[in-house]
């Protein structure tokens, strides 16, 4: 394997697991307090029980989130010397700030997870949840911004290959870093909302314990209101792009001939070297309405630039697409959902708790492809337009190694966490 | 603002080396205790531990954000030339974390407590170890100066800049005074025969990090190293004479007084601090040839004065935070 494709691999690999935890972390805390206030409300047992499982639920994540993270900014600057040596200094603020919030939910949680009896005040205990739940979003929102970045560089001028005039408030609020950010955000919401009110939803079904049915409840308000909303949010995204990198749009919709009125690809197989997409439904016009709102739009195509700075079509496409086709399906469940709350008879549907149980895995899948179609979707930049990503690789050989052994580690968390979240959810219902 | 934002680089590495210290501080005790008192050492420092465990990890971040911000040809220099060993820090820590918290939250206490209990206490020494392995790589001499790389070989640039004895020397400091950090620390907060137990660690340890220490120096000297021809001067050697006697005579005539015995601690982690710092500023990395200056290398103006405003707001939100952590869990008492 040569260094570059390594250390490219190594870098997804850990983001896609680090992802998951981020998510999580971001988002169960938000369940745990809704539950604990649930139990400072009506002081009924089954929601303090369920807000104890959560809160065991965001240790275990919260560390493995944090050590990967940690991982994470070591990689950053171990495989990619040159990006950070520039890119550091300017995009250093989203950063240093997300330091920060990580500092106040460590605090938070150490607060909330042993103050149960040591701090007097129920409501400040119930409130260092809260904390913890908000600084997870904002330390969130802030790494997406470095990424927005990366995405549509801002707050320096870029003269004869150096970087000069550095503002660091400039670069943070770049073009990219809103949209991305309010995407993201219900992203998490909607792959955690549906996989644990999914997991709870059959462990109710099987089971029949009530304190699953609560459970679910929970988890699956936030996931429906983010589900119906993510869509618009997507749009929003792919307005963006289509001003911003016209490649990665390209290459998400498999767009090759420039032209007006262009189709919407849906489906299809695409062959890079044919430059055809076979299969597919096309619905014509739409792809030029969907970017700029009118059917008669120009959209440019692969064609219009050079092979050298055109990303990975086939791959960036279909995640596109598993992503859209995700996010329409949960966005229908999600109106489902909401019409079972006047209509409970429909909870005893098999069908109904059938598509919410297949649902569990649907929101992460989406969430991958969606920074698979983000991060492919880029290259071959590292920083669009200014640094392509093979001049960011470190000088160190051998990278194939340090990816494989990575990669071995991930596997074995991955396992390892699973393993721990099927005992815990056993004991549960033993008791 | 430059001084702002060193103070805080320092004080981040201070704050990580008697924190974190005394946390992995605490594994490796329970590495080197008999089987039967690895329980005692187990649960103490559950206890004592776990409520501030995540704060201590952050000042690392801290470190490495504020490194690659603000120095970042420096950080270049040690991410690519210490590529190894800093990942197997990484490695060190992924396999601690996980392991600490796996051991506590699995739900069932069975077989697999013991799998858990050996990744702890092996990453517990070998992810100090190795970050003084790094520390020492700094400043052996071995670090090749950026001008130089053309014709260096993959040994000369990724191995033989931290494989060296000087660096293996300063990783087994570093290990024994994270040991005796912890064991100073449970020392003072446990009672009855916990407290015997940890008199008892307390005692082993200063003696192991008297004699790391001396090895250290031995081994700088004997190779008459870089960091020998700067740092092992006369009042260096006062300070680190000074050092020990005070290390000794303090932590026992005041161990009835929990928060000056903490206090002396830190002072003590402080002062080899200090002794490290000041000999070499404004140069921490000691290149075979030629020197490359911390502070001429700092990012611009705007950068640094960003960065010391988001570091000041940040300790305003998070030192009291922090402060009321300690305190709650009864870590300061009051
Ligand atoms: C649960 C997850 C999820 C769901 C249901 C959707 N997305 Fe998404 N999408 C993401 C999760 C995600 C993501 C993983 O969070 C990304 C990657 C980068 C980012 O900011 O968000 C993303 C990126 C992303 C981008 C690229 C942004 C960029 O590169 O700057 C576009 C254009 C869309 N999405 C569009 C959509 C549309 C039109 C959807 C309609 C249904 C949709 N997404 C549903
Ligand atoms: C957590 C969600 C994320 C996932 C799943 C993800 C996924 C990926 C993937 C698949 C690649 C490899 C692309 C390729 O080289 O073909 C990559 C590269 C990279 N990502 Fe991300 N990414 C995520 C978030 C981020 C964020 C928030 C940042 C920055 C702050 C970031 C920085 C980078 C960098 C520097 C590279 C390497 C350079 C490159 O390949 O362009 N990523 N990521
Ligand atoms: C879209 C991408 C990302 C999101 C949404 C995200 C979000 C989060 C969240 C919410 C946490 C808290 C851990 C938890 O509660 O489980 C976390 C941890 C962490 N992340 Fe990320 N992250 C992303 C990518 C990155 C990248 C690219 C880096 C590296 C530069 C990084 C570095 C860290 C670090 C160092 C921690 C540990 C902090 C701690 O100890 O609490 N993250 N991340």
């Amino acid at each position: 394997m040569e260094e570059l494709m390594a250390a490219r691999m190594q870098m997804a690999t850990s983001m896609v697991f680090h992802i998951v935890f981020a998510a999580i972390g971001m988002v169960m805390p938000f369940f745990m307090v809704v539950s604990h206030y649930k139990y400072l409300k009506t002081k009924d047992e089954k929601y303090l029980e369920l807000t104890k499982l959560w809160q065991k639920g965001v240790a275990i994540f919260f560390v493995v989130g944090a050590v990967s993270g940690t991982m994470l900014s070591f990689e950053l600057g171990l495989l990619w010397p040159e990006f950070m040596k520039h890119a550091g200094p300017i995009i250093g603020m989203p950063f240093s700030l997300e330091g920060t919030a990580f500092f106040v939910e460590a605090i938070a949680l150490g607060f909330y997870l042993y103050g149960w009896k040591k701090i007097k005040n129920k409501k400040f205990h119930w409130f260092t949840g809260l904390i913890v739940g908000i600084s997870g979003v904002a330390s969130g929102i802030l790494v997406v911004s470095a990424n927005g970045w990366m995405n549509a560089p801002s707050g320096f001028d870029y003269i004869n290959g150096e970087f000069i005039n550095i503002n660091p408030l400039e670069a943070l609020l770049n073009d990219a870093w809103f949209s991305q950010a309010l995407h993201m955000t219900l992203a998490a919401f909607v792959a955690v909302g549906f996989s644990v009110g999914g997991l709870h939803m059959y462990q109710y079904k099987r089971h029949g314990k009530l304190i699953h049915k609560k459970a679910y409840e929970i988890a699956l308000i936030f996931g429906v209101i983010a589900a119906i909303l993510i869509p618009i949010s997507g749009d929003l995204a792919a307005k963006d792009i289509a001003k911003r990198q016209p490649t990665k749009l390209a290459a998400m919709e498999a767009h090759y001939e420039t032209e007006k009125g262009a189709d919407l690809i849906i489906g299809g197989i695409v062959d890079e070297k044919t430059k055809e997409v076979k299969y597919a439904i096309r619905i014509p016009g739409a792809l030029s309405f969907l970017a700029f709102g009118d059917f008669d739009a120009q959209v440019k195509g692969l064609d219009q630039f050079p092979e050298d700075e055109i990303p990975p079509v086939a791959i960036t496409h279909y995640s596109f697409q598993i992503m859209v086709g995700i996010g329409t399906f949960l966005m229908l469940l999600g109106m489902i959902y909401l019409v079972s709350i006047r209509k409970p008879q429909w909870r005893e549907n098999k069908l109904f708790i059938l598509l919410f149980v297949l649902a569990t895995p649907l929101g992460f899948i989406a969430l991958e492809a969606g920074w698979f179609v983000t991060e492919l979707g880029r290259q071959p930049w590292i920083i669009n337009g200014i640094m392509k990503t093979e001049d960011a690789l470190t000088p160190v050989e051998g990278m194939q190694y340090s990816f494989y052994l990575y990669l071995l580690i991930y596997i074995g968390l991955s396992v390892t966490v699973f393993w721990l979240m099927n005992r815990q959810i056993k004991k549960l219902n033993e008791l | 603002m430059e001084i702002i934002v060193l103070f805080f680089l320092f004080f981040s590495a201070f704050a990580y080396a008697l924190l974190g210290g005394a946390d992995y501080g605490v594994g490796v005790l329970e590495f080197f205790s008999a089987n039967k008192n690895r329980r005692i050492s187990k649960f103490a420092a559950y206890r004592i531990i776990s409520p501030v465990w995540e704060a201590n990890h952050i000042w690392l971040i801290l470190i490495i954000v504020i490194m690659w911000i603000c120095f970042p040809i420096y950080y270049n220099l040690i991410v690519t030339q210490l590529h190894i060993p800093i990942s197997l820090v990484l490695i060190g820590i992924i396999g601690r974390g996980t392991a600490f918290v796996f051991r506590h939250y699995d739900a069932y206490k069975d077989r697999s407590q013991k799998l858990y209990d050996s990744i702890f206490e092996i990453s517990s020494v070998f992810t100090p170890f190795m970050i003084g392995v790094v520390f020492g790589a700094l400043l052996s001499g071995n670090m090749i100066h950026p001008e130089q790389i053309e014709d260096k070989t993959f040994f000369d640039l990724y191995i033989a800049t931290w494989l060296n004895p000087f660096s293996i020397a300063t990783g087994l400091f570093t290990v024994s005074l994270f040991a005796y950090v912890a064991a100073s620390f449970l020392f003072v907060e446990t009672k009855d025969h916990e407290k015997e137990y940890f008199k008892k660690k307390h005692k082993t340890t200063t003696i192991a990090v008297i004699l790391a220490g001396l090895l250290l120096f031995g081994v700088s000297s004997y190779e008459n190293n870089a960091f020998a021809k700067i740092a092992l001067n006369s009042w260096s050697m006062v300070v680190w004479l000074f050092m020990v006697t005070a290390l000794i005579y303090f932590g026992n005539k005041y161990s009835h007084n929990k928060n000056l015995f903490k206090l002396i601690l830190a002072i003590q982690v402080l002062v080899i601090f200090i002794a490290w710092a000041i000999p070499v500023f404004p140069n921490f990395i000691i290149f075979k040839n030629g020197i490359l200056s911390m502070l001429e290398n700092i990012s611009p103006d705007p950068v640094i004065n960003s960065m010391g405003w988001a570091l000041i707001v940040a300790s305003i939100f998070v030192l009291p935070g922090l402060y009321h952590l300690f305190k709650t869990f009864g870590l300061l008492s009051k």
